[in-house]
């Protein structure tokens, strides 16, 4: 369970407050893409890239994703990020700062897994949560989005998410069966206490109305 | 009195002492006593004077004359005995007695030959092996074949395996066996099939078959099934291509039986070649639309219970307990980033390992 920083991709001990390398912390990413909760859906087309058909087969692959992993989410965000200095940093401040309206409060963050595409600027990026951390790795995300690499490079952004779930789907199965039959392999070493999550963005959710408009980043 | 202790323990050191020297001489090895014997043997050493040195310097005397010299009196050394080994004769093993391969033990030919051979729900099994010749497995698709082909066909198969080499006796013969056995029942085709010799494979016809068609026909149907067997070079393929060949034979001999019962048409025997040359490869492109639809279905049935289980799977992950790390208090997990923008270059190059502020930042 080797974390990395998401400014200088180094290597992060479990327990850090900050980069003992660059000092980045949440804050650092708040500075520069704001400090407040944004809502959003777990499918967003910021960039407009779907078509309303690829759309609806999207939301039905993030339900079956759901279906098939009762404790996980998916989240993909399409976007044009001309001004938006780091995809890395923006995947990890989203996943930490978004409130997604369209899931329920019993799958939070931690559980979830965010695909970012920068649509203009030409890349993705994956970013998952604590909850997924000891299944999860660098590699399986980068084998992910490289079989997906040939769609994006077409534009075909549906059919690149659904090579993306696909892949996950298939790691996070083999994990979960490998889980069920050694759990405390999956155990972290350190257990340090964890700090009040979630709580904002639960009264968020436990509020939001479908009908309320969301906030786009 | 204490003196007289002393005294007594000094006795004690000194037998003691002469013990370990005798002990350790008992532990000479034979080599070292050899060395001794020879050292005894040799001449004693000089003993050098002045007197010595003077004729040394003189020129009278050459040292180390007595050792170049003759010295008669030493014995080659003496090696021990070898004491040779008594190895056992060598035995030449018996060979396998070419009768006992051969000959088939009683018991076995009572079962192949007492009953025609029923399961436990009391059908007919059409493959005799109690040797056990083929695994479980093959013999069961054999059977299965023998079966399939007894539902398509008027004209059950019986198939008798044997050995290779296995002779039978003289008062069992195919035609014996039909009749004690198969004479009752329907139309049947007996074969005795010795596993690996395809060609020593026998083929019996019932009678009311035999009435309508040819002896040359029939000998016709068993060297195709031969010929057939030989494309292979596995045992238990080569009986797989010798059945399915001699069903396909007993197919149209099945045919030439129907026909028999009405009048036969005023056609020339080139026709009736011709009418048959015609009708096989419909036969045969049914039997291949058969197979394939079959395929197809259960591929279909597999895929469907695949689909079906794996929308019903659910999977379930163990609580993990994780601080919060950088101060995030969702998610640090920071996963892959790749580029796009480069048709030509695998994504391997154009994953993103470098600092954001390096070039972004």
């Amino acid at each position: 369970m080797v974390m990395k920083c998401p400014r200088c991709v180094q290597r992060v001990h479990r327990s850090a407050r900050q980069c003992p390398h660059c000092g980045f912390e949440i804050g650092d990413a708040d500075r520069i893409f704001g400090a407040e909760d944004v809502r959003l859906r777990c499918l967003t087309d910021a960039a407009g890239v779907l078509k309303k058909k690829e759309r609806v087969a999207a939301r039905r692959m993030l339900r079956n994703f759901q279906r098939k992993f009762p404790q996980l989410f998916f989240g993909i965000y399409f976007g044009s990020f001309k001004e938006i200095p780091s995809l890395r940093q923006f995947g990890f401040w989203l996943l930490n700062r978004g409130a997604f309206e369209d899931i329920k409060v019993s799958r939070p963050n931690e559980a979830g897994i965010l695909l970012s595409v920068d649509v203009s600027g030409k890349a993705a990026g994956i970013t998952f949560g604590y909850a997924l951390q000891p299944f999860l790795d660098d590699e399986v995300t980068f084998k992910a989005l490289s079989a997906a690499h040939p769609h994006f490079l077409q534009g075909q952004w549906l059919r690149a998410s659904e090579v993306v779930i696909k892949r996950m789907s298939k790691t996070l199965s083999k994990q979960a069966r490998r889980a069920k039959r050694n759990p405390e392999a999956f155990q972290p070493a350190l257990q340090p206490e964890t700090e009040g999550t979630g709580e904002i963005l639960e009264r968020i959710r436990a509020n939001h109305r479908a009908s309320q408009s969301k906030t786009q980043v | 009195m204490r003196a007289g202790a002393v005294m007594g323990a000094m006795c004690a050191l000194l037998a003691g002492g002469a013990l370990a020297e005798t002990a350790a001489a008992a532990e000479k090895t034979e080599g070292e006593k050899v060395e001794e014997k020879l050292v005894r043997q040799l001449p004693a050493l000089p003993v050098w004077s002045m007197t010595d040195s003077e004729r040394v310097k003189k020129g009278e005397i050459v040292a180390g004359q007595d050792f170049f010299g003759k010295q008669e009196n030493i014995q080659p050394r003496t090696l021990p005995e070898i004491v040779e080994s008594v190895l056992p004769e060598p035995v030449e093993e018996e060979p396998e007695r070419e009768e006992n391969v051969r000959e088939i033990p009683p018991e076995i030919l009572s079962a192949y030959f007492e009953a025609i051979p029923i399961d436990a729900e009391g059908a007919p099994i059409f493959l005799s092996d109690p040797q056990e010749l083929l695994a479980q497995q093959e013999r069961q698709d054999r059977e299965s074949f023998l079966k399939y082909h007894s539902g398509e066909s008027k004209i059950d198969m019986f198939v008798y395996l044997f050995d290779e080499r296995q002779e039978l006796p003289e008062e069992i013969t195919i035609e014996a066996v039909y009749d004690d056995l198969y004479a009752r029942r329907g139309p049947t085709a007996l074969i005795f099939y010795h596993l690996g010799k395809p060609d020593r494979a026998q083929f019996f016809l019932g009678n009311a078959i035999r009435a309508v068609v040819s002896e040359d026909e029939q000998n016709r149907a068993l060297r195709a099934a031969v010929q057939e067997a030989f494309e292979k070079s596995d045992m238990a393929y080569q009986l797989d291509n010798f059945l399915v060949e001699l069903s396909i034979r007993l197919y149209w001999i099945e045919r030439e039986l129907t026909g028999a019962g009405k009048p036969k048409p005023s056609r020339g025997g080139r026709d009736v070649l011709e009418a048959r040359v015609a009708d096989r490869p419909h036969g045969l492109i049914g039997r291949a639309l058969l197979f394939v639809a079959m395929m197809t279905g259960v591929g279909l049935l597999g895929w469907l219970g695949y689909y079906c289980t794996e929308r019903r799977v659910r999977y379930l992950f163990p609580e993990v307990d994780t601080g919060a790390l950088m101060g995030a208090p969702h998610a640090a997990g920071v996963g892959a980033v790749i580029s796009f923008s480069s048709a030509q270059l695998p994504p391997s190059q154009q994953r993103d390992h470098v600092p954001d502020y390096l070039h972004k930042m």
